[in-house]
């Protein structure tokens, strides 16, 4: 494999084995697949999101390409290094986030702990001062009052905005991040957000991001891996990820009346219409369900101006990347 | 070296900021040796008299127990530095972000216990050289002296096995602090520190000089007792030294043998 790609897995495999003690003296071991032959690239640049359920086998994956894990077979790189056999390599150019609320010594302040990781990661002297105070400034730690109160003082949303300036101590290419807005306020959710979209926009740097926060990983991410069970079940960006699932959508309209046999005479164009009573500004709510609403909301609209009632609004509801996620992940697929 | 140097200045930061943001910490690191060696001195007193010590030993109980406290003290401050370490850092999530570092395991404990002996030499100037002055005066004041210089030559010998040991338990059954009980006293016990050494048979004398400290504190002890001359002093640092030169492959390998068995499990997030 060459080292076009930031990140690249090929059919990575991984089994946790566990003893689980039965009596005094026996014990049986247990066998957990975790990883069932992922493979996936990532560009410099990129956003990929790594979605899936809980045990899917998202962290599993992010430890291996942090070498903090040794996978049993297949094989990763990242920025064309091996995670097995060139390890000290790789760490010299991923910066990691994992677990948000702990990570960090409580007994020193922001600036302290990021001087000791600064020096295990190489950087000493004025470098190591100017990029700690670079990236306090970045991070918004410097104006929080973060930079000399003590990590055990921290609020989570400090806490995670310290993660991200240790992740970027290097300034590494890859950037894998596990979850970084787990229980965030806002405004540091945003932060962080808006962080992680500026450095693989402006620094071209990869990020491989996961989160359970759908909503998110659509904002954030150019695309999306999905995992579930230990197996990749969908790859692409979201809107084409939502193209693939075959799902019904909503035409929701807000009518100034609802005259009788209205309904009626949308259902004999054969549309499926569901009454859903009156909205809190008085207007009746009608929702028409379609696979393809774009064709007929024409005929909707006109129906109903014939009985003179006015549209006030008109929406089509698409799907999510919550509808792709179940979808994909609970057993949806070809169904 | 540099990147030896740099794991040093960063334990510096860690354990200085733990020791002088907990004043507590502090205050029982400089009354520690006090204590124990009151305790030892009680435990004499109560079951035999400072003639028979003098007679037997050749030197007051008071010099020599304060001696083993200060050497017990700071030596055995590598082994809990190395060995909590990685249960500290499991426990504060420090520890993928220090395995996935770009930086050398084996590096990384042979600094961690180089700021605690610095706090020794302080322990030195609160407890040991006072006491050698009131004592013996000036004469004391450079046995006190030698003492020290001879306990921080312990410390830095003792860190190979150390991390050997330490390490090595814990690739084979997992980081816990019941290691760390188990393994510190069978040090203690081994580095004979209250008991004068050349009165141990000869087995176990050889057996426990293959512990660099070991030969360290049988140099103190003889300072104290005043006993052989500064030529015979020499053999015992030169083996501490060499033991110690020669433990630093073991070192090596079982620093490696613990990061691979912590990346097979995978390291806990």
């Amino acid at each position: 494999m060459g080292s076009s790609y930031a990140i690249e897995a090929c059919d990575l495999v991984k089994r946790y084995v566990t003893k689980k003690r039965i009596g005094l003296f026996k014990s049986r071991t247990e066998v957990v697949e975790a990883l069932k032959g992922v493979s996936f690239r990532v560009r410099y640049g990129e956003i990929v999101g790594l979605l899936g359920p809980n045990g899917a086998g998202k962290t599993t994956t992010i430890k291996i390409l942090s070498t903090l894990l040794l996978p049993d077979s297949g094989e990763a790189y990242v920025c064309g290094y091996d995670v097995v056999r060139e390890a000290q390599k790789v760490r010299r150019v991923i910066g990691i986030m994992i677990s948000v609320e702990k990570g960090f010594y409580g007994r020193l302040t922001g600036r302290e702990n990021l001087i000791y990781f600064g020096y295990l990661y190489g950087l000493e002297g004025r470098e190591l001062v100017r990029r700690v105070n670079y990236l306090l400034d970045l991070v918004g730690l410097s104006e929080l009052g973060g930079s000399d109160r003590l990590y055990e003082e921290f609020s989570l949303g400090m806490k995670a905005r310290l993660a991200l300036a240790r992740a970027l101590l290097k300034d590494p290419p890859v950037l894998l991040l596990d979850e970084p807005t787990l229980g965030l306020d806002v405004p540091s959710a945003r932060r962080i957000r808006s962080l992680v979209k500026d450095l693989a926009r402006r620094e071209g740097k990869a990020v491989l991001y996961t989160s359970h926060n759908m909503l998110e990983v659509e904002q954030v991410c150019d695309r999306v891996i999905l995992i579930d069970r230990g197996v990749v079940v969908a790859e692409g960006d979201p809107e084409e990820l939502k193209s693939r699932i075959p799902s019904i959508r909503t035409i929701e309209l807000h009518l100034s009346s609802l005259p009788d046999g209205l309904v009626d005479d949308l259902r004999k164009i054969g549309l499926d219409v569901r009454e859903q009573g009156q909205s809190p500004d008085g207007l009746y709510v009608v929702k028409v369900l379609a696979k393809r609403p774009e064709e007929v909301v024409d005929d909707v609209v006109r129906v109903i101006s014939s009985r003179g009632v006015e549209v006030s609004r008109l929406r089509i509801e698409e799907p999510t990347l919550e509808d792709v996620f179940v979808y994909f992940t609970r057993g949806g697929r070809g169904s | 070296m540099r990147e030896l140097l740099r794991h040093i200045r960063a334990e510096m930061l860690l354990v200085y900021a733990e020791v002088f943001r907990r004043k507590s910490i502090l205050a029982m690191s400089i009354l520690w040796p006090y204590v124990m060696t009151a305790f030892m001195l009680t435990l004499g007193y109560v079951a035999g008299s400072p003639e028979v010590f003098l007679r037997k030993v050749g030197t007051s109980p008071v010099l020599f127990l304060a001696t083993a406290s200060y050497i017990l003290f700071s030596t055995l401050a590598v082994v809990d530095d190395v060995m909590w370490r990685p249960v500290y850092d499991e426990n504060a999530g420090t520890l993928p972000y220090v395995i996935s570092s770009p930086t050398s395991t084996v590096m990384r404990y042979a600094a961690i216990p180089i700021p605690r002996f610095t706090l020794s030499l302080v322990l030195g100037a609160t407890f040991l050289l006072p006491l050698f002055a009131v004592q013996e005066g000036l004469d004391g004041l450079l046995s006190a002296m030698i003492v020290v210089a001879v306990s921080v030559v312990a410390t830095l010998t003792f860190i190979p096995v150390a991390v050997a040991v330490g390490l090595g338990l814990y690739s084979l059954g997992g980081e816990s602090w019941r290691a760390i009980n188990v393994v510190r006293p069978l040090f203690l016990v081994a580095m004979g520190v209250y008991y004068p050494r050349w009165m141990l048979s000869k087995i176990v004398y050889l057996l426990t000089a293959l512990l660099p400290p070991a030969n360290c504190v049988e140099i103190a002890q003889r300072v104290v007792v005043k006993l052989g001359e500064f030529n015979e002093l020499l053999f015992p640092l030169a083996l501490a030294v060499v033991l110690a030169i020669t433990q630093l492959y073991p070192m090596g390998r079982s620093a490696r043998k613990w990061e691979i068995t912590k990346l097979r499990e995978g390291v806990r997030i």
